[in-house]
């Protein structure tokens, strides 16, 4: 009878800590993903994905793109507006940078901040 | 014994927590989210919750993107180069005559029927260009809401020869209206629709929270501050963005109606809050034109609360906003004498 509940009790530990550990599985996957990344799509199609975690410039098709502490532009574009250039440097998933003439977008994912919009 | 019960108690109670627990976390985390280009801006949505939501907002969209447009084939371009007495829509009647109310009642700086001030510029066409003073004249004489008699029975629009109508900024606050009444009616629990210089926040968000919404800074990259609010509908206009450049000076898309140039009040970016969508995209336009000397009655106005930049990096907030600066930016709050 006494080697039952002694045996019970060590369920309830590895079951106390599986538990635990999903629920740290839960909010670490929300909090603590890996680094932001910016997703750049020409057409509606993901060209490419980068992390913004290192410094650098890279061209994509007539574009040329700059990564700078954490966050990314568009450092020239080939559309006549050029309001993609005049963005500037965007480091948060709620901002975007679009390019209506070439049908392009770059969007940031991961890292949120808890901000819904970004306007202006 | 007993410890033999409590765990029999824990593999019920377990599963149930589990379970509880997932589908707090899904349903708080999974919004319908898409973007769509159209309206001539980058449109981004996410929304919760709500029958054929999804499609009947990229309907609204992809109607309201030719109807309204100067540039396509749709109902707004048959009307400008209609003559005598043109049917409209209920929409489109609905927008043209609530803009020209607006510009009665709140100013006239605003003005839909700038056409073709906006066609002689052409700052979002291939070729946009300084026009020469006669040129600006000349088309400064179509602009006025005596141009535009609109029949309430009838639906019927007619404007005077030469005066054209731009609904740029207009109707995409006009499309955060119908968006609301959409999920309205198909019981949508929150939404957050962009479209570019104009939003709708709507319902209230899973977790009970107030939305965030940041304001970008005008030089680029990082953002001002945040206004934290319940639903509302917003809108900003600023020239920082969208401006073409010669010989070194900024031409902005946003035009003055009473000199015929881009508007240079010394403020770089506005947004408007308010119950309606289409009073804040005028509203935050009218007050870009404005300009800093209009800002003191616009901060104390009752029915819209504003934020305001200016190019000497002052923000003036209205009392009623819940606005935290970020002060990393060099900006501070200004306030009016």
């Amino acid at each position: 009878m006494n080697n039952i509940p002694f045996v019970n009790k060590n369920e309830i530990f590895v079951i106390v800590f599986i538990v635990i550990l999903g629920i740290l599985g839960l909010f670490l996957q929300k909090n603590f993903s890996a680094g932001a990344v910016a997703q750049i799509y020409f057409d509606g199609k993901l060209e490419k994905e980068i992390s913004l975690s290192k410094d650098c410039i890279f061209d994509i098709k007539d574009f040329e793109f700059e990564i700078k502490d954490g966050a990314i532009r568009v450092a020239k574009s080939p559309c006549r507006n050029k309001i993609c250039v005049h963005t500037g440097f965007i480091s948060n998933p709620a901002q975007t940078i679009a390019c209506l003439p070439e049908k392009m977008l770059v969007k940031i994912k991961g890292k949120e901040k808890g901000i819904d919009l970004v306007v202006g | 014994m007993n410890i033999k019960k409590n765990l029999t108690k824990l593999f019920f109670l377990l599963p149930i927590a589990l379970f509880v627990l997932i589908f707090l976390r899904l349903d708080s985390t999974s919004p319908k989210s898409f973007a769509i280009f159209a309206m001539d801006t980058y449109t981004d949505f996410k929304i919760w919750g709500g029958k054929d939501s999804t499609q009947k907002t990229k309907d609204l969209l992809s109607d309201f993107d030719k109807r309204f447009s100067m540039y396509s084939d749709g109902e707004l371009s048959r009307l400008n180069k209609s003559s005598g007495n043109f049917k409209a829509s209920d929409e489109l009647f609905n927008i043209i005559d609530l803009s020209l109310k607006f510009s009665k009642q709140y100013g006239s700086s605003v003005d839909i029927s700038s056409g073709a001030l906006t066609r002689l510029w052409g700052i979002s066409s291939e070729n946009p260009r300084v026009p020469s003073e006669s040129e600006i004249l000349k088309a400064l004489k179509t602009i006025g809401y005596e141009q535009i008699s609109l029949n309430e029975k009838t639906k019927e629009i007619s404007l005077q020869s030469g005066t054209e109508i731009d609904l740029g900024a207009v109707a995409k606050g006009y499309a955060c209206d119908k968006l609301k009444e959409i999920y309205e009616d198909s019981n949508v629990s929150c939404a957050i629709a962009s479209l570019g210089s104009s939003s709708l926040l709507y319902g209230k968000k899973p977790d009970g929270s107030e939305f965030s919404v940041e304001i970008k800074n005008p030089d680029g990259g990082s953002t001002l501050g945040v206004i934290k609010t319940g639903e509302t509908f917003l809108s900003t206009s600023g020239g920082y963005e969208r401006f073409f450049e010669v010989n070194g000076k900024k031409y902005c898309h946003i035009f003055d109606v009473s000199t015929g140039y881009p508007a240079e009040s010394g403020l770089t970016s506005v947004t408007v809050l308010c119950d309606s969508g289409i009073k804040s995209d005028f509203l935050s336009t009218l007050i870009f034109i404005e300009g800093k000397d209009g800002l003191k009655k616009h901060l104390s106005a009752k029915d819209y609360s504003i934020v305001a930049v200016t190019d000497d990096k002052k923000i003036y907030v209205s009392p009623s906003i819940n606005f935290e600066l970020y002060p990393e930016n060099g900006y501070t709050l200004g306030k009016t004498k």
